[in-house]
C-alpha cells in the first residue's frame, strides 16, 4: 500500500502527457486555438464532464461505479427550470433541484451500502429512474434559465473563464474530503474492502457518502450544464455518463477500487474534450468522424493501462 | 465488493468440480421460480389491463421478440460467469453491425448469405480477440474496454454503410424471424435449440467447466491446471461471433438494417442476465435463466407499452421494478461472514 | 426458507408493478388534458397563423460580401439512414456552390445529444464561419451558443426540426400537412367507417406531437371512425413490431393502421407473423417498402407521403441566398411550429404523395401547396433507381423554387 500512495502523484502524468501532446496538434491544427475566446468556449462546453469525472472517480475509488450521474444532471436540469418558470425564486428552486439530485444519490448509496448490490445495477436502476422523473417532470425540451447566469457562465474575469469557478468548487470539495483522514479509509476501502472493515473503519457509511458526493458533483454539473443551456432538456445528461467513466480511466483511476486522483480526472476529461475538439476541427467526411473519435478515446484508455500496467506488475 | 465469496473459496480445488455439479442440481430449478412466477404475474395483469394479452397467438410472439434479447444475452452471460467484472457493453454495437455487414454482404455482394456468415464469424472472433488481450494482458476493466469498442464499432458500421446500407434480409433469415413451423414461430424453436446447446457446452464440456471454475476463484483455477487465458480468450470471442451473428437473426426479426438498431439490447442483455440468477461477481449463471430473464423483461415492456404509458414514466416503473428485484435477490452477504 | 423469500420477492416485485402501472394510468388520464391543452396551444399551426404580427422583424442580418462563403453545418443526431441522407444531400447542394466559387468551404459536424453539439458550434464558431446551419439536438437548450454566434454576426439557419431561436429562420418539413394527408387518405380509404390504431413516433417529440395534432384534426370530422388506441412505435421498426403484435392481441377488429416513417416494415412482420390479412395501412418512403409493395404486396392497401431528407438542400440553398443578400418575401414564411407568434419558418411541404396510380384529383389531396405532386408507385420506384434499399424517397426544391421565396436582386 505504501508503494502506491508514493506513487500517488504521479498518477495523472500519462493524462497529463496526453493533454500536452493533444494541445500542440491543435495549436497548430485549429486557429486561435491559444487565445482566451478559445479556452473560454471550451471550458463552457466542457466543465460539465469535468465535473461528473471528478464525481465519478471518487465514486470508482471507493470501489464502486455509478452510471447514473447522467440521470442526475438531466433531473436537477428539468427539476430547477420548471420550478423557475413556475415561479420559485433562483436559490430556492436551486436548492430543491440539487435535494432533488441528492435523493438519487442517496438512494444509490443506501442501497448498495446497506443492501450490498452490485452498484453497476443499482446505478442503472435509478439512471431509468432519474431519466423517468425528468421525462416526467419536463416532457420534452423547454423553459428558461436564468439570463443572467447565461450571461455569467459565458464571461471571462481576468482572462479565466467564468465556468472554472464550478470546477474550483468541486475540487475543494474532493479536498475538503482527501486531505482528512476520512480520505485515507476511503482509498484503504477501495484497496481492501475487508480488511478495512476488519480493522474497524465503517465501510458502509464511506460507501454510502461517495454515491451522496458523486450526486452533489453530478448537481453541480447540471447548475454549469444549463447556464450552458440556458434551457430545460429531459436528456442532457444521457450522453455524458459514458465519457465520464473513460475520462476516469484514462485519468488513471482504476475501476477495481483504491487508486485515482481528482487531477487525473481533470486531465482526463480535458483529453476527451481536446480529442473531440480535434475532430470537429480536422474537418473529415462525416461517416468517419465516429469512428476516429471513438479510436482516439480507445487510444487513450489502452494508453493510459499500458503505463498503469507497469506499475502495477509487481502486485499481479 | 471485488467479489461475492462463492463457496468454492473455500473448497479444496480437487473437489471443486463435483462441487459445482451439486450446487447445479440443487439450484435448477429454485432459481427460476421467481422468474417464472414474474412472467405468469405479468401475463395475468397484461390480460386484465388489455384483454387478449395473454391469448396463445400473443404469448407466441412474446416469446419471439423476447429470443431476440435472449440471444443478446447469450454473450453476456458467458462474459459475466468468466468474472473479474467481466462485462460486454458492445453487444448492442456487435448486433448492429453483424445486421448492417449481414444485409450488405448477402444481397449485394456475390458472397451470399453463407459468405456474410463467414465474414460476420470472423469479424465477431477479431473483435473479441482484441477485448480479450486488452482484458487480459493490458488489463483494462472489461467495463471500459468494451465500452470504448462499442464506440469504435458503432463508427465502423457508419463508415462502412457510409450511412445508407442497402439490401433486405435474406429469405432464410425473414424465414427464421417471422416465419413459422407448424403453429409455432420459428424464431422461438430457434431459441430454445440456443438455450439447449449453450446449456451443454456450460454443463458438459471442458470449457464450461473450466469457465465456471475460472469465474469463481482465477488464482484457484489456475492452481489446478486450467489456462485461465485460454478460457477468457474463448468466452470473449465465442461473445463477439454471438453477437453479429445475433444481428443477423436480429436482421431477420426486424427485415431491414438500420444504423443502431441493436444499441438498445446492451443494457436490456445485462438486465436479463442478472435478473436471471447470474451474479455479477461471476462463476455461477446459466442460459435458461438468462432467456428467462429476457422473458420477464420483454413481457413488462409490453405490457407497459400496451396501456400507452407516457415514456417518461414507463422508464420509472421499469428502473424501480430493477432496482427492487436487486434489492431482494441479488445480493451480497455480509462483510463480516 | 430461502425458496420462499425467493417467491414472495418475485411476487412483491409484480405487485408493485401492477399498482405503479395502473398509477401510472390514472397519472396519464390526469395529466393528458392539461398536455393536451399545452399541445393545442404550441401546435396549432392553422389558427395560430391569424394572430400573428409580421411587422416584427425576424432577422437582422447584414452581409459582407458576394462570395468566398464559409458555411458549418452542424447535425445534432446522427445514427439513422435517413440522417446519413439528410446530410449527404447537404453535401451535394453545398458541392454545387462551391464548384461554382459562390462557397469556399462547407464543414459538416455530426454530434449525439446537446452538450456535444454545444461544443461542436462552438467549435464552428471558432472556425469563422459566414453561417451556421443548425439540426438542433433540442429545441431549447442551443440558445445561448446560437445568440453567441448572432451576436457575431454570423447568419443562423435552422435546419429540419424546428427550434425558437431568436434572429433565425427556420427551413422545416411541414410535419402538420405530412400527416394530415395520411389521416385524411385513410378515411377515405374506410369510407368514413371503421376502426383504426395509430403507430406514432417518439414521445414528447414535437414533430410527433405536431402530426397527432394534424391527425386528431382530421379525423374529428368523421365520427364514425374509432381510434382503438395509439401506441408508440418510436421511429424504429422493432419496437413498432411488438406494439403492433400487442394491438393484434388485444383488438380483433382492426380495419386500418395509421403509421408513420420507417415502420411499416414492423407492422407488416407483426401481421404476417399473427397470420394475418394486411390491414389498410399508411406506409413508409423509403425504397425499400416501395419495392416490396410493388414485387410482394402489389395489392396492399397502402400509400406514403415522404418526409424528405431533401430539407437539408432546401436550408442549403436559403442560407446561401441570405449570405448573398436576397430578402425573403414575407409570404415564404409560416408561424413557427412551437410557437406560432414567431413567423421566421419557411415550411417544406412534401414533395409527393404515392398512391398505387397517381390521384392528383382524390380529396385528400384538396388544398395543398403546389409544390405536393401525386405520383404513382411506378414513377416512384424511378426515381429510386440505383439507391440502396434503406434510402428515402427524396426531392428538394429546384433554383427557381428556390428563387420564389425571395425578391429578386436590385
Amino acid at each position: 500500500m505504501n508503494t502506491r500512495f508514493s506513487l500517488k502523484r504521479f498518477q495523472a502524468l500519462p493524462s497529463l502527457l496526453l493533454v500536452l501532446l493533444f494541445v500542440v496538434i491543435d495549436a497548430f491544427l485549429i486557429p486561435h486555438f491559444l487565445s482566451d475566446a478559445y479556452a473560454s468556449s471550451f471550458f463552457t462546453s466542457y466543465t460539465p464532464l469535468i465535473l461528473l469525472t471528478i464525481a465519478e472517480t471518487v465514486v470508482l475509488i471507493g470501489g464502486g461505479i455509478d452510471i447514473s450521474i447522467g440521470s442526475i444532471v438531466s433531473l436537477v436540469n428539468v427539476t430547477w427550470v420548471t420550478l423557475g418558470g413556475a415561479g420559485w425564486g433562483f436559490w430556492s428552486s436551486l436548492v430543491v433541484s440539487l435535494l432533488a439530485g441528492l435523493a438519487i444519490g442517496v438512494l444509490n448509496g443506501a442501497v448498495v451500502a446497506w443492501l450490498r448490490v452490485s452498484p453497476l445495477l443499482v446505478t442503472l436502476a435509478t439512471s431509468s429512474i432519474a431519466g423517468g422523473l425528468a421525462l416526467w417532470i419536463m416532457p420534452y425540451p423547454g423553459g428558461s434559465a436564468s439570463a443572467n447566469l447565461v450571461t455569467w457562465y459565458q464571461a471571462t474575469f481576468a482572462g479565466i473563464p467564468a465556468p472554472l469557478l464550478f470546477v474550483v468548487i468541486a475540487y475543494l470539495l474532493w479536498l475538503g474530503w482527501a486531505l482528512t483522514p476520512w480520505g485515507l479509509r476511503l482509498f484503504a476501502m477501495g484497496n481492501h474492502m475487508h480488511k478495512t472493515y476488519v480493522s474497524g473503519v465503517p465501510v458502509a457509511s464511506i460507501q454510502f457518502a461517495t454515491y451522496v458526493f458523486s450526486a452533489l458533483v453530478a448537481g453541480i454539473a447540471a447548475i454549469a450544464v444549463t447556464a450552458n443551456t440556458g434551457a430545460g432538456d429531459p436528456t442532457i445528461g444521457a450522453t455524458y455518463t459514458l465519457y465520464a467513466i473513460a475520462a476516469a480511466v484514462i485519468g488513471g483511476v482504476s475501476l477495481n477500487g483504491g487508486v485515482g486522483t481528482a487531477a487525473g480526472a481533470i486531465f482526463g476529461s480535458i483529453f476527451l474534450g481536446l480529442a473531440f475538439s480535434t475532430v470537429y476541427a480536422a474537418n473529415m467526411p462525416s461517416f468517419y468522424q465516429d469512428l476516429t473519435s471513438g479510436a482516439i478515446v480507445l487510444c487513450g484508455i489502452i494508453f493510459a493501462s499500458l503505463t498503469k500496467l507497469r506499475r502495477r506488475r509487481q502486485f499481479a | 465488493m471485488k467479489g461475492r465469496p462463492v463457496e468454492l473459496n473455500d473448497a479444496a480445488v480437487a473437489g471443486a468440480g463435483r462441487n459445482i455439479r451439486l450446487r447445479l442440481a440443487n439450484s435448477k430449478f429454485r432459481i427460476y421460480i421467481p422468474v417464472l412466477s414474474a412472467s405468469v404475474a405479468l401475463l395475468i395483469l397484461g390480460q386484465i389491463l388489455s384483454p387478449g394479452f395473454a391469448s396463445a397467438s400473443n404469448i407466441g410472439n412474446l416469446l419471439a421478440t423476447a429470443v431476440v434479447l435472449a440471444i443478446a444475452s447469450f454473450g453476456q452471460t458467458l462474459v459475466v460467469i468468466s468474472g473479474q467484472e467481466g462485462i460486454d457493453l458492445s453487444i448492442g454495437a456487435m448486433m448492429s453491425m453483424g445486421a448492417l455487414i449481414g444485409v450488405q454482404v448477402s444481397d449485394q455482394s456475390s458472397l451470399g448469405l453463407w459468405g456474410a456468415v463467414l465474414l460476420l464469424i470472423g469479424t465477431g472472433a477479431l473483435v473479441g480477440l482484441i477485448h480479450a488481450v486488452c482484458i487480459q494482458f493490458l488489463r483494462i476493466p472489461p467495463l471500459v474496454m468494451t465500452l470504448g469498442m462499442a464506440t469504435v464499432v458503432d463508427g465502423f458500421a457508419l463508415a462502412y454503410t457510409k450511412g445508407l446500407p442497402s439490401g433486405t434480409a435474406p429469405k432464410l433469415l425473414t424465414a427464421i424471424g417471422i416465419g413459422h413451423v407448424g403453429p409455432i414461430r420459428t424464431l422461438l424453436l430457434f431459441g430454445i435449440a440456443m438455450v439447449v446447446i449453450g446449456e451443454f457446452v456450460l454443463r458438459r464440456t471442458r470449457y464450461g467447466r473450466n469457465l465456471y471454475l475460472a469465474g469463481s476463484n482465477r488464482m484457484a483455477a489456475a492452481l489446478s491446471g486450467i489456462h485461465v487465458n485460454v478460457v477468457v480468450f474463448v468466452t470473449y470471442v465465442i461473445a463477439g461471433i454471438a453477437g453479429t451473428l445475433g444481428g443477423l437473426v436480429m436482421l431477420g426479426f426486424v427485415g431491414t438494417a438500420q444504423l443502431g438498431m441493436g444499441d438498445g439490447y446492451t443494457l436490456l442483455s445485462i438486465a436479463a442476465v442478472v435478473i436471471g440468477g447470474t451474479a455479477l461477481a461471476g462463476g455461477e449463471g446459466t442460459f435458461l435463466g438468462s432467456a428467462l430473464g429476457a422473458v420477464v423483461l420483454t413481457i413488462l415492456t409490453s405490457v407497459l407499452l400496451a396501456v400507452g404509458m407516457q415514456e417518461g414514466v414507463r422508464e420509472l416503473i421499469q428502473g424501480a421494478i430493477l432496482l427492487l428485484v436487486l434489492a431482494i435477490y441479488s445480493r451480497a452477504p455480509k462483510l463480516r461472514q | 426458507m430461502k425458496r420462499m423469500k425467493r417467491s414472495m420477492a418475485a411476487l412483491a416485485s409484480v405487485s408493485l408493478a401492477g399498482v405503479l402501472v395502473l398509477a401510472g394510468c390514472g397519472g396519464i388520464a390526469g395529466n393528458s388534458g392539461t398536455a393536451g391543452n399545452g399541445g393545442t396551444g404550441n401546435t396549432d399551426t392553422g389558427e395560430g397563423a391569424a394572430k400573428v404580427n409580421s411587422q416584427v422583424p425576424v432577422l437582422k442580418y447584414t452581409p459582407k460580401k458576394k462570395s468566398g462563403f464559409i458555411i458549418g453545418f452542424s447535425n445534432g443526431y446522427f445514427g439513422n439512414t435517413w440522417r446519413a441522407q439528410y446530410v449527404d444531400d447537404a453535401q451535394q447542394e453545398a458541392n454545387k456552390f462551391i464548384k461554382a466559387g459562390i462557397v469556399k468551404k462547407f464543414i459538416v459536424q455530426n454530434t449525439n445529444g446537446v452538450p456535444a453539439q454545444i461544443a461542436a458550434v462552438q467549435s464552428l464558431i471558432n472556425q469563422g464561419v459566414d453561417a451556421l446551419i443548425i439540426n438542433p439536438a433540442s429545441s431549447s437548450a442551443l440558445a445561448p451558443v446560437v445568440a453567441k454566434a448572432v451576436k457575431q454576426g454570423i447568419l443562423v439557419v435552422i435546419d429540419d426540426d424546428p427550434a425558437t431561436y431568436p434572429n433565425t429562420i427556420n427551413v422545416t418539413g411541414d410535419n402538420y400537412n405530412f400527416w394530415k394527408i395520411q389521416a385524411a387518405w385513410i378515411a377515405n380509404q374506410l369510407h368514413g367507417k371503421g376502426n383504426i390504431v395509430w403507430i406514432t413516433g417518439l414521445a414528447g417529440n414535437s414533430a410527433d406531437e405536431i402530426r397527432q395534432q394534424a391527425a386528431t384534426d382530421v379525423l374529428k370530422h368523421y365520427p364514425g371512425i374509432k381510434t382503438l388506441a395509439k401506441v408508440p412505435g418510436g421511429w424504429n421498426e422493432t419496437q413498432a413490431q411488438n406494439a403492433m403484435s400487442t394491438l393484434l392481441a388485444a383488438y380483433k377488429n382492426i380495419d386500418g393502421v395509421l403509421e408513420q416513417d420507417v415502420m411499416a416494415q414492423g407492422v407488416i412482420n407483426a401481421y404476417v407473423a399473427n397470420k394475418r390479412p394486411l390491414p389498410i395501412m399508411t406506409g413508409d418512403y423509403t425504397f425499400a417498402f416501395l419495392r416490396e409493395w410493388k414485387q410482394k404486396y402489389p395489392n396492399l392497401r397502402t400509400m406514403t407521403v415522404p418526409y424528405a431528407p431533401g430539407v437539408a438542400a432546401n436550408g442549403v440553398g436559403v442560407t446561401v441566398r441570405l449570405l448573398q443578400g436576397y430578402k425573403l418575401k414575407p409570404s415564404a414564411l409560416s408561424p413557427n411550429p412551437l410557437d406560432p407568434s414567431l413567423r421566421n419558418t419557411i415550411l417544406s411541404p412534401p414533395p409527393y404523395v404515392v398512391t398505387k396510380t397517381a390521384q392528383p384529383n382524390a380529396p385528400w389531396m384538396k388544398g395543398l401547396d403546389p409544390r405536393t405532386k401525386a405520383i404513382g408507385l411506378d414513377e416512384a420506384l424511378k426515381l429510386g433507381k440505383g439507391k440502396p434499399d434503406s434510402a428515402s424517397l427524396d426531392a428538394y426544391w429546384t433554383d427557381k423554387q428556390l428563387d420564389a421565396l425571395f425578391y429578386p436582386k436590385k
